[in-house]
């Protein structure tokens, strides 16, 4: 039953997503997008699960992670501004290190096996890249109404998910074992907690950015 | 392998909340310190709002003060020179040979000489671009001119004053002048103005005429008022006003405002 929760809190983020952003003209709009290979890629491993009973769903994450690493990298390029030379160092450094670890994990691990080593270290980066963001942010002359600006709701929900789920990623494998000798689904707890927290804080920052768009254009 | 199970998901478990907990510490913190951050943007904004209405508001009185003394001035020199020039012509007109019209065009032309001067001193764009030297020596000359007393100046090199303070502090130097005309009884009067170390420079009026007991003639509401208006309009300019007076000893007003040398950019030179 609760391989099911993850895709529906996905769907709604989508569907806020849409709401939300599907006339604004910016880069925010991505995120529709984004949401959408989101939901077909846990609708369909789940329906893998479930419906055909297959026991490896792995090789459709495996398919999608390269997209959500672009997407992310592509949201900090965005929000830290590339022109900046530490954030474009750390961008540019983190794309090269976490394909590379990527690629040799495929190689060596083979298709059917996530690649579960570059998303810890993705992990890693996503966390680094999230506190220069609030460094340079903090660093600013000007403030911001931080309880109504969206990408510090993005970033909050990418700051919980990446930290919280690192410690499932060091422990893969022991929980891996745990799931299919003792039937304990841990890992999948914890993931529906983290993503339950993520996507709410991305539908409110939908919401902050659609208010804002408003009532700049009004 | 059961207690290594149980430990593996206890440790799991914690260490997750000890994650989430640290993010929520960090987050918490961003929160905090961008409030602290705001408060302190909106005080300044306030400072700022207060400051500008309050230069406004010495603006007006400088306004005000400078309209005062263009009508004394129009009245008591130009207005008695034309006075003056009527009667002569009405006289010529009845006998010519009782006044020359080398008379008339002489007075007719001091007060057009008045008139030029005032209109001059008025015009505050006229003043941002005098020098601070040009200024005193103008002011020295006219005081001359008027023969009430002797005037002297004394302006070391390289003084610049920002633009956004001239207007204010050549208008107060004007009113001390005036002062000294008017209230004094002095017979000489000595401008200067010196940097009085590396980061002020000081704008002094000393005239040697009775003087006054300064403490008691800030008490009195009439004359405080003006002490005390130059006070709050050096305190905005973030300067010093400095009144030294006692009978008999004639009495020195020293302007002092903080002095930047890198305001050359922003100012004329003198």
């Amino acid at each position: 039953m609760f391989l099911i929760v993850n895709p529906i809190i996905e769907l709604l983020a989508l569907i806020a997503s849409i709401i939300f952003l599907s006339k604004d003209r910016t880069w925010w709009r991505y995120f529709i997008y984004y949401l959408a290979v989101v939901v077909l890629t846990e609708g369909s491993a789940t329906y893998l699960i479930i419906v055909e009973g297959v026991k490896t769903n792995n090789w459709i994450f495996n398919l999608y992670l390269p997209l959500q690493y672009i997407f992310y990298f592509y949201l900090f390029k965005n929000l830290l501004g590339f022109k900046r030379s530490i954030a474009k160092r750390v961008i540019i450094a983190g794309i090269c290190l976490i394909f590379l670890v990527y690629a040799l994990e495929i190689y060596s691990d083979g298709f059917s096996q996530l690649a579960y080593r570059s998303i810890a270290w993705s992990n890693i980066w996503f966390f680094i890249l999230c506190c220069l963001y609030f460094f340079l942010l903090l660093k600013r002359e000007d403030y911001f109404s931080l309880g109504t600006y969206p990408p510090f709701w993005i970033l909050s929900g990418i700051l919980f998910h990446a930290l919280g789920s690192t410690m499932t990623l060091i422990f893969y494998q022991s929980l891996i074992e745990i799931y299919y000798t003792y039937k304990l689904p841990l890992k999948q707890v914890i993931y529906i907690f983290l993503n339950f927290i993520m996507y709410s804080f991305w539908i409110y920052a939908f919401l902050c950015r659609y208010q804002s768009r408003i009532s700049s254009s009004s | 392998m059961q207690v290594s199970v149980s430990n593996i998901i206890i440790i799991i478990t914690v260490l997750t909340v000890i994650s989430l907990i640290m993010v929520s510490a960090l987050l918490a913190f961003v929160v905090v310190y961008n409030k602290k951050k705001r408060t302190h943007f909106v005080e300044k904004a306030m400072l700022q709002r207060s400051f500008k209405e309050q230069m406004l508001q010495s603006q007006i009185e400088i306004q005000e003060i400078t309209f005062s003394n263009l009508s004394s001035e129009i009245h008591d020199h130009v207005g008695q020179l034309l006075s003056l020039a009527s009667v002569q012509l009405n006289i010529w007109e009845n006998d010519p040979k009782k006044v020359s019209t080398t008379d008339i065009k002489e007075n007719v032309g001091i007060a057009l000489n008045e008139l030029r001067y005032l209109a001059r001193n008025i015009n505050g764009e006229h003043l941002k671009k005098v020098s601070l030297k040009a200024f005193l020596e103008s002011q020295c000359e006219k005081v001359n001119k008027s023969g009430i007393l002797r005037c002297a100046v004394q302006v070391a090199q390289g003084i610049v004053l920002p633009q956004e303070q001239k207007i204010i502090l050549f208008r107060m130097v004007q009113e001390c002048i005036q002062n000294s005309l008017k209230h004094a009884g002095a017979t000489s009067l000595y401008l200067s103005a010196y940097i009085t170390d590396a980061q002020n420079v000081s704008i002094e009026v000393r005239d040697d005429g009775k003087g006054f007991e300064a403490e008691t003639f800030n008490t009195t509401a009439q004359n405080g008022l003006g002490l005390k208006t130059m006070e709050h309009r050096m305190a905005l300019l973030k300067g010093v006003f400095d009144l030294r007076s006692a009978p008999g000893d004639g009495t020195t007003i020293t302007l002092t405002i903080p002095y930047e040398r890198n305001i050359h950019q922003n100012s004329d030179s003198g």
